[in-house]
Protein backbone atom coordinates (compact mmCIF):
# COMPACT_ATOMS: atom_id res chain seq x y z
CA UNK A 1 0.00 0.00 0.00
CA UNK A 2 1.36 3.63 -1.17
CA UNK A 3 2.56 6.01 1.88
CA UNK A 4 -0.20 8.52 1.91
CA UNK A 5 0.08 11.94 1.47
CA UNK A 6 -0.04 14.77 3.86
CA UNK A 7 -3.24 15.88 2.61
CA UNK A 8 -4.98 12.15 2.84
CA UNK A 9 -3.15 11.59 6.64
CA UNK A 10 -4.81 14.61 7.34
CA UNK A 11 -8.73 13.72 6.15
CA UNK A 12 -8.32 10.37 7.50
CA UNK A 13 -7.14 12.03 11.15
CA UNK A 14 -10.15 14.82 11.26
CA UNK A 15 -12.56 13.03 9.12
CA UNK A 16 -12.62 9.62 9.21
CA UNK A 17 -11.79 9.24 12.76
CA UNK A 18 -14.95 11.35 13.33
CA UNK A 19 -18.14 10.12 13.60
CA UNK A 20 -22.01 11.16 13.94
CA UNK A 21 -24.13 10.25 16.82
CA UNK A 22 -26.90 8.31 16.67
CA UNK A 23 -27.82 7.24 20.04
CA UNK A 24 -27.97 10.58 21.13
CA UNK A 25 -28.36 14.12 20.05
CA UNK A 26 -25.87 16.08 19.09
CA UNK A 27 -26.69 19.31 20.83
CA UNK A 28 -26.29 17.47 24.00
CA UNK A 29 -22.98 16.35 23.25
CA UNK A 30 -22.22 19.64 21.90
CA UNK A 31 -24.25 22.26 23.46
CA UNK A 32 -22.29 25.70 23.53
CA UNK A 33 -22.03 26.01 20.08
CA UNK A 34 -25.16 27.64 19.23
CA UNK A 35 -26.41 30.15 22.05
CA UNK A 36 -24.21 32.89 20.40
CA UNK A 37 -26.24 33.20 17.23
CA UNK A 38 -23.55 31.82 14.78
CA UNK A 39 -24.59 29.96 12.06
CA UNK A 40 -22.77 26.88 10.75
CA UNK A 41 -23.99 24.35 8.09
CA UNK A 42 -21.15 22.56 7.29
CA UNK A 43 -18.39 22.13 9.75
CA UNK A 44 -16.53 19.95 6.96
CA UNK A 45 -15.35 23.13 5.27
CA UNK A 46 -13.28 23.90 8.05
CA UNK A 47 -9.67 24.52 6.49
CA UNK A 48 -6.23 23.60 8.53
CA UNK A 49 -3.58 24.83 5.91
CA UNK A 50 -0.87 23.13 8.33
CA UNK A 51 -2.63 19.79 7.59
CA UNK A 52 -1.13 18.79 11.23
CA UNK A 53 -1.08 14.89 12.36
CA UNK A 54 -0.45 13.13 15.59
CA UNK A 55 3.01 12.01 14.72
CA UNK A 56 3.78 15.01 12.93
CA UNK A 57 3.31 17.44 15.44
CA UNK A 58 4.83 15.58 18.65
CA UNK A 59 8.00 14.84 16.55
CA UNK A 60 8.51 19.01 15.70
CA UNK A 61 7.64 19.85 19.20
CA UNK A 62 9.64 17.29 20.66
CA UNK A 63 12.45 18.56 18.60
CA UNK A 64 11.99 22.54 19.69
CA UNK A 65 11.91 21.31 23.52
CA UNK A 66 15.54 19.79 22.93
CA UNK A 67 16.78 22.39 21.16
CA UNK A 68 15.52 24.69 24.08
CA UNK A 69 16.92 22.68 27.12
CA UNK A 70 20.24 21.98 24.79
CA UNK A 71 20.20 26.27 25.55
CA UNK A 72 19.11 26.16 29.07
CA UNK A 73 21.95 23.57 29.84
CA UNK A 74 24.36 25.98 28.53
CA UNK A 75 22.88 28.87 30.41
CA UNK A 76 23.28 27.00 33.52
CA UNK A 77 26.48 25.46 32.87
CA UNK A 78 28.28 29.46 31.65
CA UNK A 79 26.82 31.97 34.44
CA UNK A 80 24.39 33.19 31.92
CA UNK A 81 22.85 34.92 34.56
CA UNK A 82 26.07 37.19 34.39
CA UNK A 83 25.95 37.87 30.54
CA UNK A 84 23.05 40.01 30.40
CA UNK A 85 23.86 43.66 28.86
CA UNK A 86 22.52 45.27 32.37
CA UNK A 87 20.29 43.30 35.25
CA UNK A 88 17.65 46.51 34.59
CA UNK A 89 16.89 44.60 31.85
CA UNK A 90 14.81 41.70 33.76
CA UNK A 91 12.18 43.90 34.45
CA UNK A 92 11.09 43.47 31.60
CA UNK A 93 10.78 39.41 32.08
CA UNK A 94 9.79 39.57 35.06
CA UNK A 95 6.23 41.60 33.46
CA UNK A 96 6.48 38.87 30.99
CA UNK A 97 6.67 36.08 33.72
CA UNK A 98 3.78 37.44 35.99
CA UNK A 99 1.52 38.92 33.16
CA UNK A 100 1.87 36.54 29.82
CA UNK A 101 2.76 32.88 31.42
CA UNK A 102 -0.11 32.68 33.29
CA UNK A 103 -2.40 33.63 30.25
CA UNK A 104 -0.57 30.95 28.39
CA UNK A 105 -1.60 28.11 30.97
CA UNK A 106 -5.60 29.76 31.07
CA UNK A 107 -5.12 29.52 27.24
CA UNK A 108 -4.21 25.82 27.96
CA UNK A 109 -7.39 25.42 30.00
CA UNK A 110 -9.66 27.15 27.58
CA UNK A 111 -8.41 25.19 24.22
CA UNK A 112 -8.92 21.94 25.97
CA UNK A 113 -11.92 23.07 26.34
CA UNK A 114 -12.48 23.87 22.99
CA UNK A 115 -10.72 20.59 22.10
CA UNK A 116 -13.57 18.61 23.48
CA UNK A 117 -16.68 21.08 22.52
CA UNK A 118 -16.35 22.07 18.74
CA UNK A 119 -18.69 19.87 16.80
CA UNK A 120 -16.15 18.81 14.08
CA UNK A 121 -13.18 16.86 14.30
CA UNK A 122 -11.00 19.16 12.68
CA UNK A 123 -11.10 22.34 14.53
CA UNK A 124 -11.39 19.56 17.46
CA UNK A 125 -7.99 18.57 16.59
CA UNK A 126 -6.12 22.18 16.07
CA UNK A 127 -7.72 23.19 19.29
CA UNK A 128 -6.16 20.23 21.12
CA UNK A 129 -2.67 20.97 19.54
CA UNK A 130 -2.57 24.52 20.62
CA UNK A 131 -3.68 23.35 24.09
CA UNK A 132 -1.00 21.30 24.20
CA UNK A 133 1.23 23.94 22.96
CA UNK A 134 0.57 26.41 25.39
CA UNK A 135 1.00 24.08 28.39
CA UNK A 136 4.05 23.83 26.52
CA UNK A 137 4.96 27.39 26.49
CA UNK A 138 3.60 27.98 30.55
CA UNK A 139 6.05 25.21 31.42
CA UNK A 140 8.96 26.01 29.48
CA UNK A 141 8.56 30.13 30.22
CA UNK A 142 8.62 29.00 34.00
CA UNK A 143 11.72 26.57 33.51
CA UNK A 144 13.83 29.57 31.79
CA UNK A 145 12.80 32.46 34.44
CA UNK A 146 13.21 30.25 37.21
CA UNK A 147 17.39 30.12 36.02
CA UNK A 148 17.06 34.03 37.22
CA UNK A 149 15.00 33.58 40.53
CA UNK A 150 18.32 31.95 41.92
CA UNK A 151 20.04 35.13 41.61
CA UNK A 152 17.83 38.45 40.93
CA UNK A 153 14.29 39.55 42.53
CA UNK A 154 10.71 39.91 41.26
CA UNK A 155 10.57 35.87 39.92
CA UNK A 156 9.06 34.44 42.67
CA UNK A 157 5.40 34.45 43.28
CA UNK A 158 4.18 35.11 40.11
CA UNK A 159 1.03 32.81 40.46
CA UNK A 160 -0.30 34.52 43.39
CA UNK A 161 0.98 38.16 42.16
CA UNK A 162 -1.31 37.79 38.91
CA UNK A 163 -4.62 36.91 41.23
CA UNK A 164 -3.64 39.99 43.09
CA UNK A 165 -1.42 43.13 42.37
CA UNK A 166 -2.99 45.67 40.43
CA UNK A 167 -0.87 46.16 36.96
CA UNK A 168 -1.60 42.37 36.66
CA UNK A 169 -5.38 42.62 36.82
CA UNK A 170 -4.96 44.15 33.35
CA UNK A 171 -3.70 40.52 31.43
CA UNK A 172 -6.20 38.48 33.92
CA UNK A 173 -9.39 40.31 33.76
CA UNK A 174 -8.94 40.39 30.06
CA UNK A 175 -8.35 36.56 29.89
CA UNK A 176 -10.82 36.29 32.51
CA UNK A 177 -13.36 38.11 29.89
CA UNK A 178 -12.69 36.26 26.94
CA UNK A 179 -12.81 32.03 28.56
CA UNK A 180 -16.40 33.40 30.17
CA UNK A 181 -17.58 34.10 26.61
CA UNK A 182 -18.81 31.83 24.27
CA UNK A 183 -16.65 29.43 21.84
CA UNK A 184 -17.03 31.67 19.12
CA UNK A 185 -16.36 34.62 20.68
CA UNK A 186 -12.99 33.14 22.68
CA UNK A 187 -12.09 32.59 19.23
CA UNK A 188 -12.57 35.91 18.00
CA UNK A 189 -10.99 37.21 21.14
CA UNK A 190 -7.98 35.17 21.29
CA UNK A 191 -6.80 33.36 17.98
CA UNK A 192 -8.10 35.99 15.93
CA UNK A 193 -7.90 39.47 17.93
CA UNK A 194 -5.10 38.68 20.47
CA UNK A 195 -2.70 36.42 18.16
CA UNK A 196 -3.93 36.85 14.97
CA UNK A 197 -4.22 41.05 14.75
CA UNK A 198 -2.05 41.85 18.09
CA UNK A 199 0.35 38.73 18.48
CA UNK A 200 3.05 40.09 17.22
CA UNK A 201 3.31 43.54 19.20
CA UNK A 202 3.59 40.98 22.35
CA UNK A 203 5.93 38.49 21.36
CA UNK A 204 8.25 39.83 18.90
CA UNK A 205 9.69 42.51 20.64
CA UNK A 206 10.33 40.34 23.78
CA UNK A 207 11.96 37.99 21.78
CA UNK A 208 14.30 40.47 19.93
CA UNK A 209 14.78 42.79 23.13
CA UNK A 210 16.00 39.08 24.79
CA UNK A 211 18.32 39.01 21.94
CA UNK A 212 19.56 42.36 21.78
CA UNK A 213 19.55 42.69 25.55
CA UNK A 214 22.00 39.33 26.02
CA UNK A 215 19.51 36.98 27.01
CA UNK A 216 19.90 34.07 25.46
CA UNK A 217 16.92 31.65 27.32
CA UNK A 218 14.43 33.84 27.07
CA UNK A 219 15.13 34.48 23.46
CA UNK A 220 15.31 30.85 22.96
CA UNK A 221 11.92 29.74 24.45
CA UNK A 222 10.65 33.34 22.69
CA UNK A 223 11.28 31.69 19.34
CA UNK A 224 10.40 28.31 20.61
CA UNK A 225 6.83 29.60 21.71
CA UNK A 226 6.51 32.10 18.86
CA UNK A 227 6.68 28.68 16.15
CA UNK A 228 3.89 27.23 17.04
CA UNK A 229 2.12 30.56 17.30
CA UNK A 230 2.15 30.68 13.83
CA UNK A 231 0.03 28.10 13.58
CA UNK A 232 -2.39 29.96 16.24
CA UNK A 233 -2.51 32.66 14.20
CA UNK A 234 -3.57 30.50 11.46
CA UNK A 235 -6.41 29.22 13.33
CA UNK A 236 -7.51 32.29 14.36
CA UNK A 237 -7.49 33.62 10.36
CA UNK A 238 -9.49 30.23 9.95
CA UNK A 239 -11.49 30.71 11.81
CA UNK A 240 -13.22 34.51 11.36
CA UNK A 241 -12.95 33.13 7.38
CA UNK A 242 -15.04 30.11 8.30
CA UNK A 243 -17.59 31.75 10.64
CA UNK A 244 -17.97 34.41 7.83
CA UNK A 245 -18.17 32.01 5.48
CA UNK A 246 -20.61 29.93 6.96
CA UNK A 247 -23.46 32.59 7.15
CA UNK A 248 -23.93 35.89 6.39
CA UNK A 249 -26.07 36.54 9.59
CA UNK A 250 -22.67 35.86 11.23
CA UNK A 251 -20.93 38.64 9.56
CA UNK A 252 -22.56 41.15 12.21
CA UNK A 253 -22.43 39.02 15.33
CA UNK A 254 -18.36 38.95 14.07
CA UNK A 255 -17.87 42.19 13.70
CA UNK A 256 -19.15 43.14 16.83
CA UNK A 257 -16.70 40.95 18.37
CA UNK A 258 -13.91 42.23 16.30
CA UNK A 259 -14.59 45.73 17.73
CA UNK A 260 -14.26 44.76 21.50
CA UNK A 261 -11.78 42.29 21.20
CA UNK A 262 -9.17 44.80 18.99
CA UNK A 263 -9.87 47.56 21.63
CA UNK A 264 -9.75 44.77 24.61
CA UNK A 265 -6.22 43.29 22.95
CA UNK A 266 -4.72 46.72 22.09
CA UNK A 267 -5.25 47.73 26.20
CA UNK A 268 -3.56 45.06 27.28
CA UNK A 269 -0.29 45.90 25.01
CA UNK A 270 -0.06 49.29 26.44
CA UNK A 271 2.07 47.37 29.05
CA UNK A 272 3.88 46.03 26.14
CA UNK A 273 4.46 49.79 24.83
CA UNK A 274 6.14 51.16 28.12
CA UNK A 275 8.50 47.59 28.01
CA UNK A 276 9.39 48.33 25.12
CA UNK A 277 10.53 52.27 25.36
CA UNK A 278 11.47 51.96 28.87
CA UNK A 279 12.45 48.84 30.44
CA UNK A 280 14.70 47.51 27.64
CA UNK A 281 18.12 49.00 28.08
CA UNK A 282 19.10 48.40 24.05
CA UNK A 283 16.18 49.03 22.43
CA UNK A 284 15.08 47.23 19.38
CA UNK A 285 12.87 49.21 17.88
CA UNK A 286 10.39 51.51 19.40
CA UNK A 287 6.54 51.05 19.97
CA UNK A 288 5.77 53.58 17.64
CA UNK A 289 7.50 51.72 14.90
CA UNK A 290 6.27 48.81 15.87
CA UNK A 291 2.98 49.61 15.91
CA UNK A 292 3.33 50.63 12.47
CA UNK A 293 4.84 47.86 10.90
CA UNK A 294 2.80 45.03 12.90
CA UNK A 295 -0.32 46.35 13.00
CA UNK A 296 -0.99 49.44 10.04
CA UNK A 297 1.13 47.86 7.14
CA UNK A 298 0.35 44.31 8.09
CA UNK A 299 -3.25 44.32 9.44
CA UNK A 300 -5.05 47.55 8.25
CA UNK A 301 -3.06 47.61 5.12
CA UNK A 302 -3.74 44.34 3.87
CA UNK A 303 -5.61 41.80 6.04
CA UNK A 304 -8.69 43.90 6.33
CA UNK A 305 -8.82 44.65 2.62
CA UNK A 306 -8.98 41.39 2.72
CA UNK A 307 -12.10 40.48 5.24
CA UNK A 308 -13.65 43.46 2.89
CA UNK A 309 -14.55 41.02 1.03
CA UNK A 310 -16.83 39.49 3.43
CA UNK A 311 -17.98 42.53 5.04
CA UNK A 312 -16.20 43.36 7.56
CA UNK A 313 -14.27 46.80 8.38
CA UNK A 314 -11.57 47.94 10.48
CA UNK A 315 -12.63 47.91 14.11
CA UNK A 316 -14.28 50.24 15.82
CA UNK A 317 -11.77 52.81 17.61
CA UNK A 318 -8.66 51.71 15.82
CA UNK A 319 -8.33 55.52 14.70
CA UNK A 320 -7.99 56.24 18.24
CA UNK A 321 -5.07 53.93 18.69
CA UNK A 322 -3.15 55.00 15.29
CA UNK A 323 -3.31 58.25 17.08
CA UNK A 324 -2.06 57.68 20.37
CA UNK A 325 1.08 55.69 18.94
CA UNK A 326 3.12 58.87 19.56
CA UNK A 327 1.93 59.01 23.32
CA UNK A 328 1.03 55.77 24.76
CA UNK A 329 4.60 54.44 26.14
CA UNK A 330 5.08 57.36 27.88
CA UNK A 331 1.89 57.56 29.54
CA UNK A 332 1.84 53.87 30.61
CA UNK A 333 5.80 53.99 32.03
CA UNK A 334 5.32 57.34 33.47
CA UNK A 335 2.40 55.40 35.67
CA UNK A 336 4.63 52.35 36.30
CA UNK A 337 7.33 54.65 37.46
CA UNK A 338 5.05 56.24 39.71
CA UNK A 339 3.71 53.15 41.22
CA UNK A 340 6.46 51.16 41.11
CA UNK A 341 6.38 51.07 44.92
CA UNK A 342 3.43 48.76 44.75
CA UNK A 343 5.03 46.51 41.87
CA UNK A 344 7.18 43.76 41.66
CA UNK A 345 9.82 45.24 39.06
CA UNK A 346 11.53 48.29 39.52
CA UNK A 347 11.68 51.47 37.30
CA UNK A 348 14.03 54.39 36.90
CA UNK A 349 14.63 57.20 34.77
CA UNK A 350 15.96 56.91 31.68
CA UNK A 351 20.01 57.56 31.47
CA UNK A 352 20.66 60.53 29.23
CA UNK A 353 20.98 58.27 26.01
CA UNK A 354 17.77 56.62 26.36
CA UNK A 355 16.23 60.17 26.76
CA UNK A 356 18.09 61.37 23.49
CA UNK A 357 16.83 58.20 21.16
CA UNK A 358 13.26 59.05 22.93
CA UNK A 359 13.73 62.72 21.92
CA UNK A 360 14.71 61.09 18.12
CA UNK A 361 12.08 58.36 17.91
CA UNK A 362 8.70 60.70 19.28
CA UNK A 363 9.94 63.71 17.98
CA UNK A 364 6.16 65.09 17.75
CA UNK A 365 5.80 64.90 21.52
CA UNK A 366 8.51 63.52 23.70
CA UNK A 367 10.65 66.71 24.09
CA UNK A 368 7.80 68.41 24.48
CA UNK A 369 5.68 66.42 27.07
CA UNK A 370 7.34 63.75 28.22
CA UNK A 371 10.88 64.68 28.93
CA UNK A 372 10.60 67.60 31.09
CA UNK A 373 8.32 64.99 33.56
CA UNK A 374 12.09 62.91 34.12
CA UNK A 375 13.67 65.89 34.14
CA UNK A 376 11.80 66.44 37.03
CA UNK A 377 11.90 63.26 38.56
CA UNK A 378 15.84 63.04 38.05
CA UNK A 379 16.17 66.54 39.80
CA UNK A 380 14.42 64.87 42.76
CA UNK A 381 16.68 61.78 42.55
CA UNK A 382 19.44 63.71 42.75
CA UNK A 383 17.84 65.82 46.24
CA UNK A 384 17.99 62.30 47.72
CA UNK A 385 14.17 61.72 47.02
CA UNK A 386 12.28 59.60 44.73
CA UNK A 387 8.63 60.73 43.14
CA UNK A 388 6.12 58.39 44.59
CA UNK A 389 2.55 58.69 43.62
CA UNK A 390 0.94 58.97 46.90
CA UNK A 391 -2.72 57.52 47.16
CA UNK A 392 -4.39 54.53 44.79
CA UNK A 393 -5.72 55.83 41.11
CA UNK A 394 -8.77 55.46 39.12
CA UNK A 395 -9.44 52.22 37.14
CA UNK A 396 -11.13 51.94 34.29
CA UNK A 397 -13.93 49.70 34.64
CA UNK A 398 -13.31 47.81 31.48
CA UNK A 399 -9.22 47.64 30.88
CA UNK A 400 -8.40 48.14 34.67
CA UNK A 401 -5.47 50.40 33.59
CA UNK A 402 -5.08 53.52 35.52
CA UNK A 403 -7.36 56.05 33.66
CA UNK A 404 -3.61 57.49 32.49
CA UNK A 405 -4.64 57.44 28.77
CA UNK A 406 -5.83 61.33 26.88
CA UNK A 407 -7.94 62.87 25.45
CA UNK A 408 -7.78 62.24 21.06
CA UNK A 409 -6.11 64.90 19.98
CA UNK A 410 -5.17 66.47 23.54
CA UNK A 411 -2.28 65.44 25.27
CA UNK A 412 -2.70 67.57 28.53
CA UNK A 413 -5.91 66.25 29.52
CA UNK A 414 -6.70 63.17 30.39
CA UNK A 415 -9.65 61.27 28.98
CA UNK A 416 -12.57 60.56 31.19
CA UNK A 417 -15.91 58.65 29.97
CA UNK A 418 -18.62 57.52 32.46
CA UNK A 419 -21.75 55.40 31.97
CA UNK A 420 -24.59 55.10 34.32
CA UNK A 421 -26.12 51.20 35.13
CA UNK A 422 -28.63 50.72 37.73
CA UNK A 423 -28.15 53.83 39.27
CA UNK A 424 -24.18 53.77 40.09
CA UNK A 425 -21.50 55.17 38.14
CA UNK A 426 -18.80 53.62 36.28
CA UNK A 427 -15.64 55.12 34.96
CA UNK A 428 -13.73 54.35 31.61
CA UNK A 429 -10.54 55.31 30.59
CA UNK A 430 -11.71 55.88 26.49
CA UNK A 431 -14.56 55.65 24.22
CA UNK A 432 -13.42 52.34 23.27
CA UNK A 433 -13.58 50.78 26.58
CA UNK A 434 -16.74 52.50 27.64
CA UNK A 435 -18.97 51.21 24.38
CA UNK A 436 -17.25 47.54 25.48
CA UNK A 437 -18.91 48.47 29.03
CA UNK A 438 -22.44 49.61 27.48
CA UNK A 439 -22.97 46.83 25.50
CA UNK A 440 -22.75 44.22 28.65
CA UNK A 441 -23.31 45.99 31.25
CA UNK A 442 -24.12 43.10 33.27
CA UNK A 443 -20.68 41.31 32.38
CA UNK A 444 -18.62 44.59 33.28
CA UNK A 445 -20.02 45.40 36.53
CA UNK A 446 -18.84 42.15 37.94
CA UNK A 447 -14.93 43.09 37.51
CA UNK A 448 -12.60 42.69 40.39
CA UNK A 449 -10.64 45.83 40.57
CA UNK A 450 -7.98 45.87 42.41
CA UNK A 451 -8.23 49.30 43.85
CA UNK A 452 -11.80 48.97 44.73
CA UNK A 453 -10.81 45.94 46.63
CA UNK A 454 -8.12 47.61 48.71
CA UNK A 455 -10.55 49.92 49.88
CA UNK A 456 -13.06 47.08 50.65
CA UNK A 457 -10.29 45.91 52.98
CA UNK A 458 -10.31 42.84 50.85
CA UNK A 459 -6.76 43.03 50.17
CA UNK A 460 -4.50 42.45 53.72
CA UNK A 461 -5.44 45.31 55.25
CA UNK A 462 -5.32 49.28 54.09
CA UNK A 463 -1.63 50.21 54.91
CA UNK A 464 0.98 50.26 51.68
CA UNK A 465 3.05 47.62 54.11
CA UNK A 466 -0.33 45.25 54.43
CA UNK A 467 -1.38 45.34 50.65
CA UNK A 468 2.78 44.73 49.65
CA UNK A 469 2.22 41.63 52.09
CA UNK A 470 -0.58 40.35 50.78
CA UNK A 471 0.57 41.03 47.10
CA UNK A 472 3.72 38.77 47.97
CA UNK A 473 6.25 41.71 46.89
CA UNK A 474 8.85 40.97 48.87
CA UNK A 475 12.20 43.71 49.97
CA UNK A 476 13.97 43.98 46.62
CA UNK A 477 11.49 43.30 43.98
CA UNK A 478 9.47 46.93 43.86
CA UNK A 479 9.92 50.69 43.53
CA UNK A 480 13.48 52.41 42.44
CA UNK A 481 15.82 50.50 40.71
CA UNK A 482 19.57 52.14 41.20
CA UNK A 483 20.50 51.16 44.71
CA UNK A 484 18.10 47.73 44.59
CA UNK A 485 19.51 44.75 45.56
CA UNK A 486 19.55 43.36 41.99
CA UNK A 487 21.43 46.54 41.30
CA UNK A 488 23.66 46.22 44.26
CA UNK A 489 24.31 42.27 43.00
CA UNK A 490 24.64 43.16 39.55
CA UNK A 491 27.95 45.73 40.75
CA UNK A 492 29.37 43.41 42.82
CA UNK A 493 29.35 40.49 40.40
CA UNK A 494 30.99 42.69 37.98
CA UNK A 495 33.56 44.49 40.33
CA UNK A 496 36.92 43.28 38.62
CA UNK A 497 38.79 44.91 41.62
CA UNK A 498 36.96 43.14 44.44
CA UNK A 499 38.57 40.12 42.65
CA UNK B 1 -0.34 55.18 6.32
CA UNK B 2 0.63 56.37 3.19
CA UNK B 3 1.41 52.02 1.87
CA UNK B 4 -2.51 51.89 2.65
CA UNK B 5 -3.37 52.99 -0.96
CA UNK B 6 -0.81 50.93 -2.91
CA UNK B 7 -1.88 47.73 -4.01
CA UNK B 8 1.33 46.53 -3.34
CA UNK B 9 1.00 46.75 -0.29
CA UNK B 10 -1.81 44.84 -0.90
CA UNK B 11 -0.77 41.80 -1.49
CA UNK B 12 2.37 42.02 0.30
CA UNK B 13 3.70 38.48 2.33
CA UNK B 14 5.93 38.24 4.59
CA UNK B 15 7.84 35.94 6.97
CA UNK B 16 9.71 35.90 10.14
CA UNK B 17 12.61 33.38 10.35
CA UNK B 18 14.95 32.83 13.48
CA UNK B 19 18.34 33.91 12.56
CA UNK B 20 20.48 30.81 11.94
CA UNK B 21 22.15 28.09 9.54
CA UNK B 22 19.13 26.28 8.58
CA UNK B 23 17.24 29.85 7.61
CA UNK B 24 20.40 31.35 5.67
CA UNK B 25 19.98 27.54 3.36
CA UNK B 26 16.11 28.28 3.32
CA UNK B 27 16.96 31.90 2.32
CA UNK B 28 19.39 31.13 -0.35
CA UNK B 29 16.55 28.50 -2.06
CA UNK B 30 13.72 31.40 -1.25
CA UNK B 31 15.70 33.44 -3.16
CA UNK B 32 16.07 31.48 -5.95
CA UNK B 33 12.60 30.81 -6.43
CA UNK B 34 11.24 34.16 -5.60
CA UNK B 35 13.85 36.95 -6.99
CA UNK B 36 12.04 39.75 -5.78
CA UNK B 37 12.00 38.97 -2.42
CA UNK B 38 13.96 41.45 0.39
CA UNK B 39 15.84 40.30 3.28
CA UNK B 40 16.16 42.72 6.39
CA UNK B 41 17.21 41.85 10.04
CA UNK B 42 16.25 42.23 13.41
CA UNK B 43 18.31 41.33 16.34
CA UNK B 44 17.40 37.24 16.46
CA UNK B 45 15.54 37.42 13.36
CA UNK B 46 15.33 37.24 9.54
CA UNK B 47 12.63 38.70 7.50
CA UNK B 48 11.82 38.04 4.12
CA UNK B 49 9.08 39.97 2.28
CA UNK B 50 7.97 39.73 -1.55
CA UNK B 51 5.43 41.99 -2.62
CA UNK B 52 3.40 39.16 -4.15
CA UNK B 53 3.79 35.94 -3.33
CA UNK B 54 6.27 33.95 -1.66
CA UNK B 55 6.99 30.04 -2.21
CA UNK B 56 9.45 27.42 -0.48
CA UNK B 57 9.92 24.90 -2.57
CA UNK B 58 11.35 21.43 -1.35
CA UNK B 59 13.40 20.57 -4.21
CA UNK B 60 15.01 23.94 -4.00
CA UNK B 61 15.84 23.38 -0.08
CA UNK B 62 17.33 20.21 -1.01
CA UNK B 63 19.13 21.18 -3.72
CA UNK B 64 20.73 23.90 -1.31
CA UNK B 65 21.54 22.06 1.86
CA UNK B 66 22.11 19.05 0.07
CA UNK B 67 19.87 16.93 1.93
CA UNK B 68 16.27 15.84 2.39
CA UNK B 69 13.90 17.84 3.52
CA UNK B 70 10.75 17.78 4.64
CA UNK B 71 8.43 20.96 4.91
CA UNK B 72 7.01 20.70 8.03
CA UNK B 73 10.63 21.38 9.11
CA UNK B 74 9.64 24.83 8.43
CA UNK B 75 7.77 25.24 10.97
CA UNK B 76 10.95 25.07 13.26
CA UNK B 77 12.53 27.97 11.87
CA UNK B 78 9.19 30.11 11.48
CA UNK B 79 8.61 32.80 14.35
CA UNK B 80 6.09 34.75 12.25
CA UNK B 81 4.33 35.55 9.27
CA UNK B 82 2.13 37.80 7.56
CA UNK B 83 -0.63 36.64 4.55
CA UNK B 84 -2.26 33.06 4.36
CA UNK B 85 -0.31 29.33 4.03
CA UNK B 86 -2.68 28.80 0.92
CA UNK B 87 -0.25 25.49 0.41
CA UNK B 88 1.12 23.59 2.74
CA UNK B 89 2.24 20.12 1.26
CA UNK B 90 4.91 17.61 0.57
CA UNK B 91 6.39 19.29 -2.23
CA UNK B 92 5.76 23.77 -1.85
CA UNK B 93 4.90 26.06 0.73
CA UNK B 94 2.99 28.79 -0.84
CA UNK B 95 2.14 31.99 0.97
CA UNK B 96 -0.12 34.68 -0.38
CA UNK B 97 -3.36 36.31 0.07
CA UNK B 98 -6.40 34.36 -1.25
CA UNK B 99 -8.13 35.55 -4.57
CA UNK B 100 -11.67 36.08 -3.88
Amino acid sequence: MAKLSMKERYAALTRDLDWDFDYVDSKEVFPYTTFEGIKIHDWSKWEDPFRLTVDSYFKYQAEKDRRLYAVLDSFAQSQGHLSLHEARYLNAMKLFLQGVTPLEYAAHRHFAFLARFLDSGGPRFAALCQSIDELRHAQTEIHTLSNYNKYYSGFHSWPKMHDRVWYLSVPKSFFDDAISSGPFEFLTAISFSFEYLLTNLLFVPFMSGASFNGDLPTMTFGFSAQSDESRHMTLGLESIRFLLEQDPDNVPIVQGWIDKWFWRSYRVTALVAGMMDYMLPRKVMSWKEAFELYFEEQMMGSLFKDLAYYGIRPPAHVGDAIAEKEHLSHQVYWTLYSFSFAAAFTTTVPDPAELEWLSQTYPESFDKLYRPRWERAAEITEGGGRFFFQGLPQLCQVCQIPMLFTEPGDPTTICQRHSNFNGENFDFCSDGCKSIFDKEPEKYIQAWLPVHQIFQGNCGGPSVPEVLDWYGIQEGDNAEYLGSKDNLNWLSWHDDSAK
Amino acid sequence: MTSLSSEASRAKVRVDLQDNDETAILVAAIRKDNPEVVVTHLPGIVKVTSPTELVIRRESVEAASGKTWDPNEFQLQLVTYYGHFSTWDEDEILISWPKH
